[in-house]
């Protein structure tokens, strides 16, 4: 499997998304859709904490009372 | 669940530590106050991501010019570290220097650039005036001329007071993700909780998975609720009338800059960092005195279509007697002469004197709270 696909939009949506992003840290229109894909169909980034670190802090949220 | 800001959680404590401790009788030591530690470990823990240590010259000016780093990225109010020009003078470019702290070695600070800045210049940008009423400009013009760029690394916490509701924002990810939260919402605060404050949270809770709730901690005026009342409060607050898996109580370090609407988008991007997707801004967010239009912290979210957190917006609330329910200006038809607002001074005055406001304003379990405190105001 590729590790991207291209995906069509209409041209004035995206001329208009560029126009917004003048200004912005976007570096292109992809990335801001990507963002905003992402944000809205709510995909998480992948967590960069290992299963130890995140056991040792679910540990802590239990002891504190945050989890149970 | 949203990513951190910049695309990076920053960590910047030290794993090693002894490794750096090596060095305890080599490198020099720079006395830091409390103010600077709340800096230091909101950059280790990630709540200023994606900032690595104070700013350097390109991304100070960059953030007075444009509201945004050298980068591009969203970022309104200035990090950064000022010195002494004498103490500053003898240090150079790469130097590793211990910041100490109640007498210990508690982060190491690696210099990058010394420069100089100019108050009014910074004043004006991120307060909109130069005047010394407002506590921001008094704080610029007390700083040193020199400011000092470096990434920090973190040997360990001091911030031990409230310990127990400090959680740091990999903390939060991981309880958010535990409890399935998608849609969260933050809600900032400084001040002890009246039914105003509860009906904004629980509208904007009625949309979302869950509220996270975080009392700013720091420096504080004369008069101003004392920072253990406020979480008192709080705790009474969500221990009766919330849903206890629908909300998240925890504090944020930090100092409060009384920027408006600047601050408005800072306050935003750490709850990002914290894992939230929404943030309420209110009326005259993070204001102080007339020094900002009310809705100015509203309108300054339409320059970041890339802030990647999205706010919500809330115009003034009060109760009309004629509803007989909290209402605001887009739901209710009822001239003001039917409208109590819901006025901090009166609900100060009464707890002051020990008195416990009228249920309308406030719930008197957290009003009980708050008067049974020894001292409620700093004085």
């Amino acid at each position: 499997m590729p590790d991207e696909y291209n995906v069509k939009i209409p041209k004035e949506v995206y001329e208009s998304i560029k126009e917004k992003l003048k200004g912005t840290h976007f570096k292109d229109v992809n990335e801001f859709i990507i963002q905003h894909l992402k944000q809205s169909l709510k995909i998480s980034d992948i967590s960069d904490l290992g299963e130890e670190e995140e056991n040792k802090i679910k540990q802590r949220l239990k002891s504190l009372g945050y989890l149970e | 669940m949203v990513g951190p800001h910049g695309g990076k959680l920053i960590n910047r404590v030290l794993k090693d530590k002894a490794e750096v401790l090596k060095h305890e009788n080599e490198f020099e030591f720079i006395k830091v106050n409390t103010d600077v530690i709340r800096e230091v470990e909101n950059i280790a823990f990630g709540v200023y991501s994606p900032l690595e240590g104070f700013l350097n010259k390109e991304d100070f000016e960059s953030v007075l010019n444009r509201k945004r780093l050298a980068n591009g990225v969203p970022w309104t109010i200035p990090i950064v570290f000022d010195l002494d020009d004498k103490v500053a003078e003898k240090l150079t470019k790469g130097q590793k220097i211990f910041f100490q702290y109640n007498n210990k070695p508690v982060a190491l600070f690696t210099i990058e650039e010394k420069f100089n800045f100019s108050k009014d210049e910074y004043a004006s940008k991120i307060y909109g005036t130069t005047d010394i009423k407002h506590p921001g400009v008094q704080r610029v013009q007390n700083m040193n001329n020199t400011l000092v760029s470096g990434k920090i690394d973190l040997i360990s916490s001091s911030l031990t007071e409230f310990q127990n509701y400090y959680l740091h924002p990999k903390e939060t990810r991981v309880l958010f993700k535990e409890k399935g939260w998608l849609d969260i919402v933050a809600f900032q605060t400084r001040n002890v909780p009246h039914l105003g404050h509860e009906y904004v949270q629980k509208a904007a809770l009625t949309m979302s998975d869950g509220l996270f709730i975080n009392p700013l901690i720091g420096p504080k005026k004369k008069g101003d609720f004392l920072d253990k009342v406020i979480i008192d409060a709080y705790k009474t607050l969500t221990n009766h009338y919330y849903l206890k898996n629908n909300v998240v109580m925890s504090i944020l370090q930090s100092t409060m800059h009384y920027a408006g609407p600047r601050e408005a988008i800072h306050h935003s991007i750490m709850r990002k960092n914290f894992g939230c997707t929404h943030f309420i801004v209110g009326r005259d967010h993070a204001g102080v005195g007339d020094f900002y239009h009310p809705f100015a912290a509203h309108r300054i979210f339409d320059e970041f279509p890339d802030l990647g957190i999205i706010p919500l917006f809330f115009r003034s609330f009060s109760r009309c007697t004629k509803c007989n329910a909290i209402v605001n200006d887009k739901i209710c038809p009822h001239p003001q002469k039917y409208h109590i607002n819901f006025s901090g001074t009166k609900i100060r005055k009464l707890l002051s004197e020990g008195e416990v406001p009228p249920s309308d304003l406030m719930r008197p379990e957290v009003a009980e709270t708050i008067i049974k405190e020894d001292k409620i105001f700093v004085e």
